[in-house]
């Protein structure tokens, strides 16, 4: 017996979830997708969440979550008995999850294959010595940069600073942009924040940039593969600043 | 300018390439329009290369054109490193991957749906390792985000677009035999 429970340690730390357990059990039993013996599935599934539970190990949610679908169908059939209805047959969501599982467990089999020939392969690679534009930017860069910014800010210990004034935007864009270099080399933002005190002024800095680069006053660029945020100086704020509608 | 002459242009920018070389960004230098001439150095260079003594081969990938290694000289890169320098990545990696690629953009919950399990670490993963990115949020409840695979996915794929996935139609037909 002892091989049969090593196997079945080995096997349940493999699943990638309900779906292919069940996938498993199905194929394992030779049973017909399309007429599945749904009270045999059930106690076959259940004996397996038994012997999880047996082994000590966690048992994600969604286990739990496909053992009450499961005996909720069994539930429908058995209420249902031999009786002929138009109703449709309750197997038939799950019948068609489990296919469309099977589908991408192929083609995910499929594209492994693919990788062990063409992920070996290697050209030169970009050192990230020179900061690149990253192709097709878009905000959820920014934002994802803006974030990693953040993350590293915290690791440095601050004791916590009360602000009295609350930090404004115009004057924001206006410190930020003399802190740049006028020679239009790239400037990295976090420099910027490291001179101010409050996570306010973070997140005021944060806006003042996006205003600047709104109205063409600085250029940003993203460091590839490193989520770093630069600035280029390009030109002076317009004289007639309305700002009105901001905070 | 000759069939020579941008034979070797080409093979120096691919030496210098950090992407796949596309076309029409080698046009766009030359401004010469000859799209015609250039795919025939492409074509040039791609059998110049793919002779078998060679380690290096020419791949049409993500609609452009990489210098690369073979992939048979992927043990000795290996040895030489001392170590593995490719990543890799979980069956559930690969499963994420699979519906992605054949389903985007696609959002976590629908991911999760597909596979009967949560599948946030792994997208983690995937995003850091650049294979997916996000391209937008569906107008859904909770605005949740969009994923899509990306150039560097086609690179390490060996794909040269979308198109060039397994066809989900072969499987359907090997299951009816």
């Amino acid at each position: 017996m002892a091989s049969v429970e090593e196997s079945l340690i080995f096997s349940i730390e493999n699943f990638q979830g309900p779906l292919d357990l069940l996938l498993h059990l199905i194929r394992k039993e030779e049973m017909d997708i399309f007429d599945i013996p749904i009270i045999k599935l059930v106690d076959q599934y259940e004996s397996y969440i038994q012997k999880m539970k047996d082994l000590n190990l966690t048992i994600a949610s969604e286990y739990i979550y496909m053992l009450s679908i499961l005996l909720n169908i069994k539930a429908k059939i058995l209420i249902k008995g031999k009786k002929e209805t138009k109703e449709e047959d309750p197997r038939t969501p799950l019948v068609k999850q489990i296919m469309e599982y099977e589908k991408i467990k192929k083609l995910a089999d499929e594209l492994k294959e693919i990788y062990t020939i063409w992920g070996g392969t290697y050209s030169r690679e970009d050192k990230g010595e020179e900061i690149l534009f990253i192709e097709d930017l878009n905000i959820y860069q920014i934002a994802e940069a803006f974030n990693n910014i953040l993350k590293k800010l915290k690791l440095r210990e601050k004791p916590p600073f009360i602000s009295v004034k609350r930090p404004d935007i115009k004057e924001m864009m206006v410190s930020l942009l003399n802190f740049l270099p006028k020679n239009k080399k790239p400037f990295p933002f976090y420099d910027y924040l490291l001179t101010l005190k409050s996570s306010l002024e973070v997140i005021t800095a944060f806006l003042s940039m996006l205003e600047l680069i709104r109205l063409g006053s600085v250029k940003y660029l993203i460091k590839d593969g490193k989520d770093e945020i630069y600035l280029i100086y390009l030109k002076e704020l317009p004289k007639d600043l309305i700002f009105e509608g901001y905070i | 300018m000759d069939l020579k002459e941008k034979v070797s242009i080409l093979e120096a920018l691919l030496l210098v390439s950090t992407k796949p070389l596309k076309i029409n960004q080698v046009m766009e230098i030359f401004q010469d329009g000859d799209e015609k001439g250039w795919e025939e150095a492409f074509s040039f260079l791609e059998k110049h290369f793919n002779k078998e003594h060679n380690g290096l081969m020419i791949q049409r990938v993500a609609k452009g054109i990489r210098l690369t290694t073979k992939p048979q000289m992927e043990e000795y890169i290996k040895t030489f490193y001392q170590k593995n320098i490719k990543h890799n990545f979980s069956r559930a990696a690969f499963e994420v991957l699979a519906i992605i690629a054949y389903n985007q953009p696609i959002t976590i919950p629908e991911i999760n749906a597909i596979r009967g399990i949560s599948s946030g670490g792994v997208i983690k993963t995937l995003l850091e390792k650049k294979m997916i990115k996000i391209t937008g949020r569906k107008n859904v409840v909770g605005k949740p985000f969009l994923f899509s695979t990306t150039e560097e996915f086609l690179i390490r794929f060996g794909l040269n677009s979308l198109k060039d996935l397994p066809k989900v139609e072969e499987f359907n037909a090997l299951e009816a035999e």
